[in-house]
């Protein structure tokens, strides 16, 4: 009699046992790559423990010293802190030009910043905050962490992943330097057409604009792959779909918008530059072309983008919230349920945008639908959140108070929002400061408040000393405060008549005091980030250490040294619960058997995370570096002559050749 | 086929209730002047074979839940079991969708397409 062979005879021995006792898993007759016998010749970390596994460990996966060591790694951790740092010195400038815009409008009349300087500020602002702060925030967290949440020892495709980084710093010097000689973009975060178009922006500001978002774009494109094939090829054993943390759910499902959403807005900025520079008409209706295709490709990424820039920061919060609630998380399946239902709603929006360009009604009304019930796994999320909050015990520190912020600023600018859904209420305030309002809310309460609170939450990890909780609270005070007195008024500006984008008002218009309470509000605001920087230079050098789990929380990385040595973890953990550290307080299980003088990780199964192959990845490289280096050439040299993209080529050409060139891996030469 | 019916697949949800709702928004979106024209409420129509879909893609995630094995046992968290998480998933998206998806189709009984 025979039987069929089905998935449950994975199980017939389970995997945790099998690591153990060393009993072989699998089909029969069909053994993975994983259970192979080790080469007797090879070191292994079963042969080897203690202090002296760490440092061979630490020696095999480390950064070589000096300018062309730190140019050529492509360890995780150092990419990511690399990413987070460029983030927010870019939100830094970003908040300067606002605060530089607020005294403007402070009162009526003001001459401190002329029309074409303004311009410039109010593009810069949007264009530094969406494009080289709110999409590369979030994955720059997730190259931090998400290897080391999934318990792996770096991320997949990690040369990919420092080109993108390079790629990325390059783009974003490019618009700044442009913009500190006079040439910076001034036709706002969105350039529309025909206003960025060759006869209404001749010279070459709206060019930056339009090669930043190449920049941008291919960085982050890159960064989402990476992040991808990290979470469904490189998790530690046992870690099935339902116990991946929420916060790598949530880069996840970002990274697949992004990998979704970015073409457009690529598309849309190389037909542009071809418009302005080639001679095309792509968007000239004189010739044929159609400026309201312009719009279609934008916000086709311009929507997902606000899910860009939210969804890292459910991630954040989810953590946050188990960590400080001291239990799991109420509604786990709710919540992934309302990441992936949010992902893809977000391509489904885009026309909400594009209420006033005279579209039909019966059009429009499928995205008001569709801009309400995203409400709906939005409200999921805040009420699951909310429960674990009640049902556990909270502990109030730093990082909850400003997920708590959060609660209240997101849901009213999420409230403002399913106002702005109806197609009558946009038309009337549309291009108002209550747009300017409401957006705020949504993306300062959506991304800020979550990405400081994540900033005090993972310091420790990433410092290996605590951040100071006394300035925490003083900063969270001033943070909410100041936020708050700096937009709500802007509803009731908006509500008044007055437009965004406008340099200056006259006295007779009454908005005087209102702007003035906002300016008001801005510097109390930006005081409080002032604090904070404060709070993170001193406490990097003199705060206390932390240890490895200062916050007791459940998931992986904080079974990793504080900061994480090089290999993250000097055995790679089996995970048999969704929290692993609170079910395994006194000893994690642990996978043995890697290589310890070659880069070998377990590559495992994607549903149920099985263990599957060893593969080596790659050592650290020059070439991606050298690679950027030559994007970054073709790309701005594209901008004076399209000659560029011919002679441009040939040194990519040779930094691709010298990236990809077959070599033997160091496991190979033995 | 029968197969499929009998023991359902657990991921069908997630991919067919967003796949209707995208080929509904798509096709709805680009049927608007044809309805204005020709004055037929073909919006309504479509969405409820687009909603249809949707269902479909719902029940084969319920078949799949339903049809689980029973091991391995979840453990402590509830996890564990990545089939049943990803029909759980399955049904509940497809549902959503299927709302979403029938929220467009009465679009078209309130709008007869020449409004602008």
């Amino acid at each position: 009699m025979t039987r069929a062979i089905t998935s449950d005879d994975f199980d017939a021995v389970p995997e945790v046992t099998r690591l153990a006792t060393g009993e072989r898993g699998g089909l029969p007759g069909v053994q993975s790559e994983a259970d192979a016998p080790p080469n007797p010749d090879e070191l292994r970390d079963d042969q080897v423990d203690g202090p002296e596994l760490s440092a061979r460990l630490a020696k095999t996966w480390g950064t070589d010293q000096g300018l062309i060591g730190a140019l050529s790694t492509v360890d995780h951790k150092i990419i990511g802190r690399r990413y987070i740092v460029t983030a927010i010195i870019f939100l830094f400038l970003g908040g300067l030009s606002a605060v530089a815009m607020r005294l403007q409008l402070a009162q009526p009349e003001s001459t401190l910043i002329g029309p074409d300087l303004y311009n410039q500020l109010f593009t810069m602002h949007g264009t530094t905050m969406m494009f080289l702060f709110g999409v590369p925030i979030g994955e720059a967290f997730a190259v931090y962490l998400v290897p080391l949440m999934v318990g792996t020892r770096n991320i997949a495709f990690p040369r990919l992943n420092a080109y993108s980084y390079y790629v990325y710093l390059f783009g974003g010097l490019m618009i700044w330097v442009a913009f500190m000689l006079n040439i910076g973009p001034d036709v706002g975060w969105f350039a529309y057409v025909p206003l960025s178009g060759p006869e209404f922006s001749p010279g070459k500001r709206a060019d930056f604009w339009a090669q930043m978002i190449t920049f941008t774009e291919v960085a982050g494109i890159a960064v989402a792959i990476s992040v991808i094939t990290t979470v469904f090829k490189l998790r530690a054993p046992g870690m099935t779909l339902d116990r991946i943390p929420l916060f790598v759910w949530a880069e996840l499902v970002n990274s697949f918008v992004i990998v979704f959403a970015l073409p457009a807005v690529v598309t849309a900025s190389a037909m542009l530059i071809l418009d302005r520079l080639v001679g095309t008409h792509f968007f000239n209706p004189a010739e044929g072309g159609d400026a309201l295709l312009y719009q279609h490709l934008f916000w086709f990424f311009g929507h997902p983008e606000v899910y860009i820039i939210f969804l890292p920061a459910t991630g954040w919060v989810s953590a946050i919230v188990v960590t400080f609630a001291r239990r799991q998380a109420f509604g786990y399946i709710p919540l992934v349920l309302s990441l992936i239902a949010t992902g893809f709603l977000s391509f489904g929006l885009w026309v909400h945008h594009m209420f006033t360009t005279g579209l039909p009604q019966l059009g429009a009304s499928f995205f008001t639908a569709s801009s309400m019930l995203i409400a709906i796994p939005n409200g999921i999320q805040i009420f699951c959140w909310i429960a674990t909050l009640w049902d556990g015990r909270p502990v109030f520190r730093a990082p909850l108070l400003f997920v708590i912020g959060f609660f209240f600023i997101f849901v009213a600018g999420g409230l403002s929002g399913i106002m702005l859904a109806s197609v009558p209420l946009d038309s009337q305030v549309h291009d108002t400061f209550f747009v300017v309002a409401h957006f705020h809310y949504v993306l300062i309460g959506g991304n800020v408040f979550p990405l400081i609170a994540a900033v005090y939450y993972w310091f420790p990890k990433f410092t290996g000393r605590m951040m100071s909780e006394r300035i925490g609270r003083w900063h969270f005070g001033l943070a909410f405060i100041g936020f708050n007195v700096a937009f709500f008024p802007m509803h009731i500006t908006g509500l008044m008549g007055m437009p965004r984008r406008v340099y200056t008002y006259l006295p007779e218009m009454g908005w005087g005091n209102l702007n003035m309470l906002s300016t008001i509000g801005a510097a109390i605001f930006f005081a409080s980030f002032v604090l904070f920087l404060y709070n993170i230079v001193s406490s990097a050098r003199r705060g206390p250490l932390a240890g490895p789990n200062p916050w007791d929380a459940g998931t992986l990385e904080w079974a990793a040294a504080s900061p994480p040595l090089p290999q993250n973890f000097d055995r790679i953990p089996v995970v048999t619960n969704r929290e692993p550290l609170w079910a395994h307080r006194d000893a994690l299980p642990v996978v043995a058997g890697l290589s310890v003088d070659n880069r070998e990780q377990i590559v495992s199964t994607i549903t149920h995370g099985r263990a599957d192959l060893k593969e080596s990845t790659p050592e650290p490289s020059i070439w991606p570096f050298i690679a950027a280096v030559a994007t970054a050439i073709l790309f701005i040299g594209s901008m004076f002559t399209p000659w560029a993209i011919v002679w441009g080529s040939i040194p990519l050409i040779v930094a691709l050749m010298g990236w990809f060139w077959p070599k033997p891996s160091m496991e190979d030469e033995r | 086929m029968a197969a499929w019916l009998a023991r359902g697949i657990p991921s069908a949800g997630i991919y067919a209730g967003p796949m209707a709702w995208l080929i509904d928004t798509q096709f709805n979106y680009a049927a608007v002047p044809w309805v204005c024209a020709h004055q037929v409420p073909l919006i309504p129509i479509f969405a409820l074979a687009m909603a249809g879909l949707s269902l479909f893609g719902c029940f084969l995630s319920w078949r799949g839940f339903a049809t689980a094995a029973p091991t391995p046992q979840p453990d402590s968290t509830g996890a564990g079991r990545p089939h049943r998480f990803l029909a759980l998933m399955g049904i509940a998206i497809a549902a959503l969708f299927t709302v979403v998806i029938l929220l467009h189709g009465t679009a078209g009984l309130v709008f007869h397409g020449c409004e602008r």
